[in-house]
């Protein structure tokens, strides 16, 4: 049953994308839920995606990013890794909710990594302070999201 | 005038000189800059005619100096040990070398004259050097090195044994001096401060290759290599190592900070670089104080000390494990934490560049 409710917020707290997922885990500093992929099939960055693709989702509410791994809803194995580079998330009552900066980290199972949405994250008009944080985030993200040595949410 | 042509030269088996060419036009005073054994008074020695180089040209307008020998070159030599004779009173010292030259006598008196009133001690003509203080012994020492009235001034290092306030008086004389006879000269220093005061150009000098020439605000500005910038005392440096190219932001031991690229240089993801903090338009915030919006870097800090420094502080700073200083119109208590705002363009990253 889908008990969880993931708000995702624009720098304005104005909410830009609303899903629902079940609750895995949950620990002082973090939250492991699992939702199915709700749109139609396609294709990113070379890696499909397909409608009821399992994503499970880990949030941090002391890190300024979240991952999700993308499993692949036939075989079950790990196809990607989509990191946001984000302001740590607020946990209640089974609402998540997280601040997106637009900096993503896309990562293949064999470990290559793509940073996107570099432009975009420089279009939020950033702070220096802000921006060291979210580039601290990525660097962190880089460093962690590493399948080849083994890396796995579930 | 004076044409340097890749020059080479060995010591005891050991290369000194790996290819230096560079050039001093009309009235330039150019000085090599570099720190000890970086070959720059072999270079300077070479160019007088007192050792020769194992390949490599010193030309005079065009015309190469090979087998010229040293007082036929119309070069004027001044070394720190400068040798006056104990014996000879200051004019005798200065006309040394024109009756070395068969000038007439009231030929000699007056260019004896006209080199004393040059270095400020027309009235010193009859004292024996002996008598006199270290400082008016390099002036003598100058005054004879500019009665052959030379093409070319060398000097090596004539700064260098004096106390600190007579070599500040003295390096504002020399300026002058230079900058008034208009005699193109060849200046050898380890001392930044002597030439940026005294140099058209700089000749920086690094393991016997010129690391970077220019005048000393282009260089100072815009330091060839994070080598070049320490050796200038721009000595706030840290490791770090590029995390992300458009913005360039450089993983560093005080957090993910954003930089601009040296001129010419174009930085790779994941490269080991080393980043300059320039002291231009650093601000000093609260602890947590959150920065101003402009693009940039924050540091976090702790200050170590704040001495004065006449006219302001120098603020030396804890910045992760690195040392830095600034300076500072006010002084702040030891363990003070605070944050520096450094504007993008003080942020630079260079490719790593240790001291070997």
């Amino acid at each position: 049953m889908n008990n969880v409710t993931v708000r995702k917020l624009d720098p304005q707290r104005r909410e830009t994308w609303r899903y629902y997922g079940r609750l895995l885990e949950q620990g002082a500093q973090y939250v492991l839920i699992e939702a199915d992929f709700n749109r139609d099939d396609a294709v990113y960055h070379g890696v499909p995606f397909r409608r009821g693709d399992p994503f499970v989702e880990i949030y941090y509410t002391d890190r300024w990013y979240n991952v999700f791994e993308v499993h692949d809803r036939e075989s079950g194995e790990a196809k990607c890794w989509y990191c946001n580079v984000s302001m740590p998330a607020e946990w209640q009552d089974g609402l998540l909710s997280y601040v997106d900066l637009a900096l993503d980290l896309f990562v293949y199972p064999d470990g290559r990594q793509l940073v996107l949405d570099e432009d975009e994250f420089e279009a939020l008009n950033p702070d220096e302070q802000l921006r060291q944080q979210a580039y601290a985030a990525l660097e962190e993200l880089r460093q962690l999201v590493r399948p080849q040595y083994g890396f796995h949410l579930a | 005038m004076l044409e340097v042509l890749d020059i080479f030269k060995t010591y005891e088996g050991k290369p000194l000189l790996k290819g230096v060419s560079f050039r001093i036009e009309a009235g330039e005073t150019v000085c090599l800059l570099g720190p000890s054994g970086s070959g720059k008074s072999t270079l300077l020695r070479i160019i007088a005619g007192l050792e020769t180089a194992e390949q490599g040209q010193v030309r005079w307008n065009g015309r190469d100096l090979g087998g010229v020998p040293v007082h036929l070159r119309g070069f004027g030599l001044m070394f720190q040990d400068y040798a006056l004779f104990p014996h000879l009173n200051a004019a005798q010292n200065v006309a040394f070398g024109l009756r070395m030259q068969n000038l007439p006598g009231a030929e000699i008196e007056r260019r004896v004259r006209e080199a004393m009133e040059q270095v400020g001690l027309a009235g010193f003509m009859r004292r024996r050097v002996t008598d006199l203080s270290g400082g008016e012994q390099q002036r003598v020492a100058l005054a004879r090195a500019l009665a052959p009235r030379p093409r070319l001034l060398m000097l090596d290092e004539p700064l260098g044994a004096l106390d600190r306030r007579l070599r500040e008086q003295l390096l504002d004389d020399l300026h002058h001096l230079l900058r008034s006879a208009r005699i193109p000269a060849v200046y050898v220093t380890h001392d930044q401060e002597e030439a940026f005061t005294l140099a058209h150009r700089l000749v920086i000098l690094r393991g016997g290759r010129i690391a970077q020439q220019g005048s000393p605000v282009e260089v100072y500005a815009s330091p060839a290599s994070a080598w070049v910038a320490r050796f200038l005392g721009l000595n706030n440096q840290m490791a770090g190592r590029v995390v992300s190219l458009a913005p360039l932001m450089v993983h560093t031991a005080a957090g993910v900070l954003r930089a601009q690229a040296a001129r010419g240089f174009t930085p790779r993801l994941d490269q080991a670089v080393t980043l300059l903090a320039r002291p231009e338009g650093v601000r000093f915030l609260g602890a947590d104080q959150a920065g101003t919006g402009e693009a940039g870097a924050l540091l976090d800090a702790t200050v170590e000390d704040a001495p004065f420094r006449g006219g302001g502080f120098r603020l030396e700073l804890r910045v992760a494990q690195h040392l830095f200083s600034f300076p500072a119109e006010r002084p702040l208590a030891a363990d003070t934490p605070l944050r520096l705002a450094l504007p993008l363009e003080s942020l630079v990253a260079y490719p790593e560049d240790r001291d070997e």
